[in-house]
C-alpha cells in the first residue's frame, strides 16, 4: 500500500512536471512563416532594414490568383502589425505589382533590434531554420558588416550554412524580385545554385562561415557573390538589360514596366569588412579561375583568321598559387593553371590551346592588377601562403605593405580536348 | 461459512477408499451425484459369481466404446478362477484388484489408489474408477474419449511455407505433436497439476541433454509454488512465472506452432503445455527470438534474412514514424528541407488540433479497429474494418480533421508494427510508441532520443531466466550474430555448439526470481 | 530451427573488449563535448597535440592502476586506498576521488544541457533539459555495472559507425591542412592571446576577457593542465578492475579505451582549424558542431542537418558517460562512508538534487563550464597524482616486509 501511494506520487510529481512544462519549443508547422531569404539594408538615418520573404504552408497550398490573395492577406497582416522601437511593417500592396509571396520588412537601430521586429510584425512565428540566403546590401557593406555578420550568425536560430550575397544597390529590391518562371528569389537562387559547377562559378555562393572566416583570419580577403536587378526590354536579345543596381525599392511606380530580374554577374571585393567594388562577371571567371575552379568560357580567334571565333569550354583546371620572396619588400606572386579545355571541334590545337594560354593569362593579369591596385585586396590569401612559410616572422601589417608592391608570375598551360561529332 | 465449505472439501480429498462398495459409491454419489453426467453403474462380477462391483464415470469425458468393451464385458462376462474360488487359494491372499487388472481388464493404462482425491480428479479428468467391494484400493482405468477440436491451421502465427498443425487444447494432443517431431530418447516430458479448483495438468517438456539443469530446476520449483485457485489458460502461469509483473515486454514466449515449440526444444529451452490451451510457453525468450518467425528457416538463407530485414524496418518504422512526424512538424521542422518542409506544412494548413493530438487520436482509432476485428465474426469482419477504415482515413481528411500526411503514417506504422511475429511483442511496442510520441511532442528529436534510451536502458537490465534480454547485442555474442538478423546458411548453424550454458547469469540485486 | 540467439552467455565478467569499449565511450561522450574549445585555449591552431599528449597521460594512468589491481586482486581501489594509506589518508584520497567523479557529472551535464539548448530546444529553460538528462542518467547509473556494460555495447552498435560517418563528413568541405602551420606550442601561446584578443566574434568568455586585459597565459597553463587529462576515463579502473577478468590487463585497457576517442577529438580539433582557418574556429563555442552544421549533402537527401544527428547519437555517449561516473562516484562513496549493504539507487538518488543544484548555479560561457578545467585537474590529482603515490607507498611497504622475510629466513 505504501509502495503504491509512493508510486501514485511520483506519477503525479512527473505528470504534473510534464504537464505544466507548456512544451516551449513546440510550435506547429502550419503556424510557422519560414524565412527563405533575407535581405538587410542600411537607411541614411542609419537604421537596419530587414526584407525577409516569409512562406507559409496556406501559400503553399493556393497557386496563381490564390497565390496572390494569400500574399496579399498576408500583407495586410503584416501592415496592420503595431510599430514599436522604429519597427515598422510594410508590404508590396499595389495591384499588380504584388509580390507572390509575402515579404515583410522591419526596422531596427540594430540587428538584433530589427530581426526582434521582424517576428513581432509577422502573423506567424517566423521560423529561420530554413534561411538559406542573406543578402546584404551596398550601402551597408560600403560602411562595415562586421558587425551585422556577427549578430546575424551569433542567433543560434541562423542556419550556419547560409549563403550571403552582396546586393548592388538594395537588398531589398532584390528580395522583392520576381524572377520569371520562380516563385520566388530563393527558388531562383537554389535553381542556380543547383547547376552544374561548370556552369555556375562557385565563388557566387559563398557560405556566411567562410565570409566570416576571411573576415577574421589575417591573411585573405573576403569576398561575395554579386546580385544585381536587370530589366530586360522584350525585344532585347542580347541578355544585357538596364541595370537596375541605382533603383530604390520604391515599388509605388505608376508605368507598367517589365519586372527587374535578379542576375548573379560578378563578385563583391572587400578589403577587411568594407565592400571595394566589383568584379565584373569575365573577371569573376578569372578569379575563379585562379581559385583553381573550372568553368567559363575563353573566345580566341587566330591571327590567320581574325573573324572566325572558337569557344573554349575550360572544363577542369588545376591551379598552383605560391610566394616567392616572402621576406623581401616586393614578393613575388606566382599563378601557375593548368587548364583543360573543351571544344566542339578544331582545326589546329595546338593553336588553338597556345591563343587559349594567352588569353587566360591575359584575363587573368587584368583580374590580378584590378585586386591588387584598384582594390588592394587579397582575396586569393597569399598572405596565408606567406605566412605559412615564415610563421614566426609574418606580420599582417607588413604584408599589407607587401601585397601592394608583389609582382605577378602568372604561367599558364592548356590542353584541349574535343568532344564534338566531326 | 466459506472456509468451512472449503475445508470440508479438502477432507473429502484426503479421505481413504473404503473397503465397502456400497460406502464408496455413496460417498461418490454424495460428492458428485448431484451433476446429471456423473453416472454410477453397479453389477456383479464373474457371471454373477464374483464380487460386487461399481464404476463412477462422468458422460462426455469418456470413451463409452472402452468402457462397455473393455471393462464391463470382460468384467462381468468373464471368469477369473482365482474370484471363482478355483483353484484353491486363501481367500484372503487374493487382492480382486490386482487380479482383475492383471487378467480381465483389456486397457492400457490402470492406476490404483486409495484417496478419494485421486480418484477425483481421474474421474473429473476422463478416467472410470472402479470399486470392488472388500477392497479398499480403487482402480483409475484410462477411458479418456472427450470430443476436442481438431488439428487446425494456428490463426496468430500463419506463414506461407512450413508446417500448418497448431496446438489446441488437448494436453495429450499437443505434447503428441512434440513427440512426432523430435523422436529422441532426452525428450522428457514431466507432468504436474496447477490450480486448486481445476486441477489443471500440466506438462514441462525439454531435451534432458540440453537444457540448463538449474533453469530447469528454477521453473519447476516456481510452478510448484504456484497457489491460484484456476489455470484456464498459459497466460496465467505466464504472468506468474515472470518475475517482473509490471513488464509490458513479454519475457516468456507463446505459441501456437508445435515446429516452433520443437526448435525451440533443440535449443534447450523449455516448453511448457497448459491442458486447455492451445498457446504453449518458452522459456527462456530473449527480445530478438521474438522476432523471428518460424518461416524464416524454411526459406532459405538470404530470403529468410530479407524478411528479418523486413520485419525490423517494419519495427522501427512503427515505433519512430508518428513521434519523428510529431517532432518535425512541432518542434524541429528545420531539420527537413525546405520543399518537405512546406509540403508538410501544406498538409497540416487549416487542420485544428496540434500533430500530436492528430496522431494520437489516430493510432487509438487503429487500435480500436484492430481489437474490434478479433471480436467480430468473420463473415462481417472484413467488412467492418474496411468500412472504418474508409470513415477514418477518407472522412476524417475531408473535414480537415486531419491532414493526408497522417492517413499515411498511420498506416505505415500500424503494418509495421503488424510484422512481429510475436503478439505480444507487437502490443509491447505499440505501447511503448505512445511514450516516444509525447516525448516528441514535448522535445521533439531530443525527446525521442530520450525514451528510446529510457526503453534501452530499460530492457537492457531485464533477465529472462538468467538470460539479458538484448542479447546477442547486449553482452554481445558474435557467435550469435549468425541467427539474429542474418539467418546464416543450415551448414554454418551448429545447434550443438550454442545452447545454454550450464551456469546461468546471477540474477539482479532486486529481484532473485522469475523472469527477472 | 537453429540456435536461439542470445542463449550461450557465459557467467558475467567484464572483458577486455567490454571494458575497453566502455571506457571508449565514457571518454568520447566528455571529451568530444568541449575538448575541442579547451584546447584551443591551451595551445591555439597545434590545439591538436594536447588529446594526443593526453593518451600518453592516461595510458600512464591505466599502468598504475593495474599494478595496485595485481596487488590488491578483486578489490577496488576505494577498497585498498584505504589499505595503503590508512585510515585518515587512505580515506581522504578514496573519497577526493569519488568527490571529482561526481564532479564530472554536473560539468558533463551543463555543457550537453547548453548543446541541446542552443541546437535544438531553444526555448525550453536549460534546467528542464539538465533534470531530463540527470533523471536517465540516475536511472541507467543505479542498474548497476553490468547494465551500463551491455548498455554501452548496445548503443556503441549504433552510434560509433554512425559517428564515424560523421567524422568523414567534413572531408566534402574544403580543407586547409596548411592552417595547422605552425605546429608549434611556442607560437601558439603567443598567438593564442593575441588571437583571442582580436577575435571579433569571439564569445564573451573570461578567457576572452582575460586575454583583453594580458593574463592569457595563466589561463592557457590551466587549461593545458586541464587538457592533459582530456580522457579521464581510466579513472573508472577504480572500480573496474575487481570485474575484469583480467586486471593485469588494465594498462592496455586504458590505452586502447584512450586511442580512439583521442582520434576522434583530435580531429574535432583539427577540422575546424582546417576548414574554418585560425583565429576563426577558435570563436566558436562548438568548433565541430560548426564543422558538422555547413557540410552540405546531396539535394536528394531529405534530412540535411548532420550537427543535429551528431547531437542525438552522441547523446547515447552522453548518457553512458554520465552513468558510469555517476556510479564510480556512488560505489567510491559507499566504500568509504557508508555501509556496504547500502544500495547504489538510495546513494545516486541522494546525490541527485547537489548535482542538479550543481548544474544549475555553474556558470557557462565559452565553448566549456568554468567548472569543467577544474574538475579535469582535481580527476588528475586524485585519479593519477595520489594513486601513483599510494603505488609508490604499497610498493615500499612490499619491499620493506620482503626485506624482513628475507632477514628472518
Amino acid at each position: 500500500m505504501k509502495r503504491l501511494c509512493l508510486l501514485i506520487l511520483i506519477f503525479i510529481c512527473v505528470a504534473s512536471v510534464f504537464g505544466l512544462m507548456g512544451c516551449w519549443d513546440a510550435r506547429e508547422i502550419d503556424r510557422r512563416a519560414f524565412i527563405f531569404a533575407m535581405g538587410i539594408d542600411l537607411e541614411a538615418g542609419g537604421l537596419y532594414r530587414i526584407s525577409a520573404i516569409a512562406i507559409n504552408g496556406g501559400s503553399q497550398q493556393s497557386s496563381g490568383g490564390g497565390a496572390v490573395a494569400a500574399a496579399r492577406g498576408n500583407a495586410v497582416a503584416a501592415a496592420s502589425a503595431s510599430a514599436s522601437l522604429g519597427a515598422s511593417a510594410s508590404a508590396a500592396t499595389t495591384g499588380d505589382t504584388a509580390p507572390k509571396v509575402p515579404v515583410l520588412v522591419a526596422h531596427g537601430r540594430t540587428i538584433a533590434e530589427s530581426m526582434e521586429a521582424l517576428v513581432s510584425i509577422s502573423a506567424r512565428i517566423i521560423d529561420l531554420g530554413n534561411l538559406r540566403s542573406i543578402i546584404l546590401g551596398e550601402t551597408l557593406s560600403r560602411q562595415g558588416v562586421n558587425d551585422v555578420v556577427r549578430a546575424v550568425l551569433a542567433d543560434p536560430r541562423t542556419p550556419a550554412d547560409v549563403i550571403l550575397f552582396q546586393a548592388q544597390g538594395s537588398a531589398e529590391a532584390i528580395i522583392r524580385s520576381e524572377p520569371n518562371g520562380e516563385e520566388h528569389l530563393q527558388a531562383w537562387l537554389d535553381h542556380y545554385r543547383t547547376k552544374s559547377i561548370l556552369d555556375t562559378p562557385a565563388q557566387y555562393f559563398v557560405p556566411a562561415w567562410q565570409f566570416r572566416s576571411h573576415l577574421i583570419n589575417p591573411g585573405q580577403d573576403a569576398y561575395l557573390g554579386a546580385i544585381t536587378l536587370i530589366t530586360r526590354p522584350e525585344n532585347d536579345a542580347s541578355g544585357a538589360g538596364e541595370n537596375m543596381s541605382d533603383n530604390d525599392t520604391d515599388t509605388t511606380t505608376s508605368q507598367p514596366q517589365p519586372q527587374p530580374q535578379p542576375t548573379l554577374g560578378g563578385i563583391a571585393v572587400f578589403k577587411g569588412d568594407r565592400l571595394r567594388g566589383f568584379l565584373n562577371e569575365e573577371q569573376t571567371t578569372a578569379f575563379s579561375w585562379m581559385s583553381g575552379k573550372a568553368g567559363g568560357r575563353v573566345v580566341v580567334s587566330s591571327p590567320k583568321a581574325p573573324n572566325q571565333l572558337t569557344t573554349i569550354r575550360v572544363t577542369a583546371m588545376r591551379h598552383e598559387l605560391t610566394v616567392s620572396n616572402h621576406k623581401s619588400a616586393a614578393p613575388v606572386l606566382n599563378v601557375k593553371l593548368r587548364v583543360t579545355g573543351a571544344v566542339n571541334s578544331a582545326n589546329s590545337l595546338p593553336e588553338l590551346a597556345s591563343l587559349t594560354a594567352a588569353q587566360v593569362k591575359k584575363q587573368v593579369a587584368a583580374t590580378a592588377s584590378i585586386l591588387q591596385t584598384d582594390f588592394s585586396a587579397d582575396l586569393l590569401g597569399f598572405g596565408e601562403l606567406a605566412r605559412r612559410a615564415a610563421p614566426f616572422d609574418w606580420q599582417p601589417d607588413t604584408w599589407e605593405k607587401q601585397w601592394t608592391k608583389a609582382s605577378w608570375n602568372i604561367f599558364v598551360d592548356v590542353s584541349i580536348q574535343t568532344f564534338g561529332r566531326f | 461459512m466459506g472456509r468451512s465449505r472449503e475445508h470440508s472439501e479438502s477432507n473429502k480429498m484426503q479421505q481413504a477408499v473404503f473397503s465397502s462398495l456400497n460406502a464408496n459409491m455413496a460417498f461418490m454419489e454424495e460428492t458428485i451425484g448431484h451433476s446429471f453426467d456423473a453416472k454410477f453403474r453397479r453389477f456383479v462380477l464373474n457371471r454373477g459369481i464374483g464380487p460386487q462391483a461399481g464404476v463412477v464415470f462422468i458422460d462426455g469425458l469418456t470413451n463409452e466404446d472402452i468402457l462397455h468393451r473393455d471393462i464391463l464385458r470382460p468384467l462381468m462376462l468373464d471368469i477369473l478362477p482365482p474370484l471363482a474360488g478355483q483353484p484353491s487359494r486363501d481367500p484372503e491372499d487374493i487382492d480382486p484388484i490386482a487380479e482383475i487388472s492383471a487378467h480381465l481388464l483389456l486397457v492400457a493404462e490402470i492406476e490404483t489408489t486409495n484417496t478419494f482425491g485421486d480418484v477425483l480428479e481421474a474421474v473429473f479428468s476422463g478416467d472410470t474408477v472402479l470399486f470392488v467391494d472388500g477392497s479398499a484400493t480403487a482402480l483409475l482405468i484410462n477411458t479418456k474419449g472427450w470430443t476436442t477440436r481438431s488439428i487446425e491451421n494456428p490463426d496468430s502465427e500463419s506463414d506461407i511455407r512450413g508446417p500448418r498443425d497448431a496446438f489446441n487444447e488437448d494436453l495429450l494432443t499437443n505434447v503428441t505433436r512434440l513427440r512426432r517431431r523430435i523422436k529422441d530418447p532426452a525428450f522428457h516430458c514431466e507432468s504436474m497439476v496447477i490450480g486448486v479448483r481445476t486441477h489443471t495438468r500440466v506438462a514441462l517438456v525439454f531435451l534432458q541433454d540440453r537444457v540448463n539443469p538449474k533453469v530447469l530446476r528454477q521453473v519447476r520449483d516456481t510452478l510448484q509454488s504456484i497457489e491460484i485457485d484456476s489455470v484456464i489458460d498459459s497466460g496465467y502461469l505466464q504472468e506468474l512465472l515472470q518475475g517482473r509483473r509490471w513488464s509490458i515486454f513479454p519475457l516468456i514466449q507463446s505459441t501456437e506452432r508445435p515446429d516452433r515449440a520443437s526448435a525451440a526444444l533443440l535449443e534447450g529451452r523449455i516448453v511448457i503445455i497448459v491442458d486447455n490451451s492451445p498457446f504453449a510457453l518458452i522459456l527462456p525468450a530473449v527480445l530478438a527470438s521474438m522476432f523471428q518467425a518460424a518461416g524464416d528457416y524454411y526459406h532459405s538463407s538470404p530470403i529468410g534474412t530479407f524478411l528479418r530485414i523486413i520485419r525490423v524496418i517494419g519495427w522501427i518504422l512503427g515505433l519512430f514514424l508518428p513521434g519523428l512526424y510529431v517532432a518535425l512538424s512541432s518542434v524541429n521542422p528545420e531539420v527537413m528541407t525546405p520543399t518537405l518542409a512546406m509540403a508538410l506544412a501544406a498538409s497540416r494548413e487549416g487542420v485544428p488540433y496540434p500533430a500530436i493530438f492528430e496522431v494520437l487520436v489516430m493510432d487509438i482509432a487503429i487500435e480500436l479497429l484492430a481489437e474490434a476485428s478479433t471480436r467480430l465474426p468473420a463473415i462481417i469482419g472484413g467488412a467492418a474494418t474496411l468500412v472504418g477504415g474508409l470513415i477514418i482515413g477518407s472522412a476524417a481528411v475531408e473535414a480537415n480533421i486531419i491532414s493526408s500526411t497522417m492517413i499515411i503514417i498511420v498506416a505505415v506504422t500500424a503494418i509495421g508494427l503488424f510484422t512481429i511475429p510475436h503478439y505480444e511483442m507487437g502490443l509491447a511496442w505499440r505501447i511503448a510508441k505512445y511514450l516516444i510520441t509525447v516525448s516528441a511532442a514535448l522535445f521533439g528529436l531530443f525527446g525521442i532520443a530520450n525514451a528510446f534510451i529510457i526503453l534501452v536502458i530499460y530492457l537492457s537490465s531485464l533477465r529472462s531466466f538468467g538470460q539479458p534480454y538484448l542479447s546477442p547485442v547486449g553482452p554481445y555474442r558474435p557467435g550469435d550474430y549468425e541467427d539474429f538478423i542474418l539467418r546464416a546458411p543450415w551448414w554454418r548453424l551448429t545447434p550443438t555448439s550454442r545452447t545454454f550454458d550450464t551456469e546461468p547469469q546471477p540474477p539482479n540485486d532486486d529481484s532473485g526470481k522469475g523472469g527477472s | 530451427m537453429g540456435m536461439a540467439p542470445g542463449m550461450n552467455v557465459k557467467p558475467y565478467r567484464i572483458s577486455t573488449g567490454q571494458t575497453i569499449l566502455l571506457l571508449s565511450m565514457a571518454n568520447i561522450g566528455a571529451a568530444q563535448l568541449y575538448i575541442p574549445s579547451l584546447s584551443y585555449e591551451a595551445l591555439g591552431r597545434s590545439g591538436w597535440l594536447l588529446p594526443l599528449a593526453a593518451i600518453g597521460v592516461a595510458t600512464l594512468g591505466g599502468k598504475v592502476f593495474a599494478r595496485l589491481g595485481s596487488q590488491y586482486h578483486g578489490r577496488s581501489y576505494f577498497d585498498y586506498a584505504l589499505v595503503i594509506g590508512g585510515k585518515p589518508f587512505g580515506r581522504l584520497a578514496a573519497l577526493l576521488l569519488a568527490i571529482a567523479m561526481l564532479a564530472f557529472v554536473p560539468v558533463v551535464t551543463k555543457v550537453f544541457t547548453a548543446l541541446v539548448s542552443a541546437e535544438l530546444l531553444p526555448k525550453t529553460p536549460p534546467v528542464i533539459i539538465s533534470m531530463i538528462i540527470l533523471l536517465i542518467s540516475a536511472f541507467a547509473a543505479q542498474h548497476g555495472i553490468e547494465a551500463l556494460t551491455r548498455l554501452t555495447q548496445i548503443f556503441s552498435l549504433a552510434a560509433l559507425p554512425l559517428i564515424m560517418l560523421l567524422m568523414l563528413a567534413p572531408l566534402l568541405l574544403p580543407l586547409e591542412p596548411g592552417y595547422l602551420i605552425p605546429v608549434s606550442l611556442v607560437e601558439n601561446m603567443r598567438v593564442s592571446a593575441s588571437a583571442a584578443a582580436a577575435a571579433s566574434a569571439s564569445v564573451a568568455s573570461a578567457a576572452a576577457a582575460a586575454a583583453a586585459s594580458g593574463s592569457m597565459l595563466s589561463q592557457s597553463w590551466i587549461a593545458l593542465a586541464a587538457g592533459l587529462m582530456s580522457f579521464p576515463g581510466f579513472t573508472l579502473m577504480t572500480v573496474l578492475t575487481p570485474f575484469l577478468d583480467k586486471p593485469h590487463h588494465a594498462g592496455k585497457v586504458a590505452f586502447w579505451g584512450t586511442l580512439l576517442p583521442a582520434v576522434l577529438v583530435i580531429l574535432s580539433v583539427a577540422y575546424p582549424v582546417m576548414i574554418f582557418g585560425w583565429p576563426a574556429a577558435a570563436t566558436y563555442a562548438r568548433p565541430f558542431w560548426e564543422v558538422l552544421s555547413v557540410v552540405q549533402l546531396a539535394p536528394a537527401i531529405p534530412i540535411q542537418r548532420l550537427a543535429y544527428f551528431l547531437t542525438i547519437t552522441t547523446r547515447f555517449i552522453s548518457y553512458i558517460t554520465l552513468s558510469v561516473y555517476w556510479f564510480a562516484g556512488a560505489a567510491g562513496l559507499k566504500a568509504v562512508l557508508m555501509p556496504k549493504a547500502t544500495p547504489y539507487r538510495r546513494i545516486i538518488l541522494s546525490t541527485a538534487p547537489i548535482i542538479l543544484a550543481t548544474v544549475i548555479f555553474q556558470r557557462y560561457s565559452g565553448g566549456f563550464p568554468e567548472g569543467a578545467a577544474l574538475v579535469h585537474i582535481a580527476l588528475a590529482v586524485s585519479g593519477l597524482l595520489i594513486p601513483a603515490l599510494l603505488l609508490e607507498i604499497a610498493l615500499f611497504k612490499r619491499r620493506v616486509q620482503d626485506r624482513r622475510r628475507g632477514r628472518r629466513s
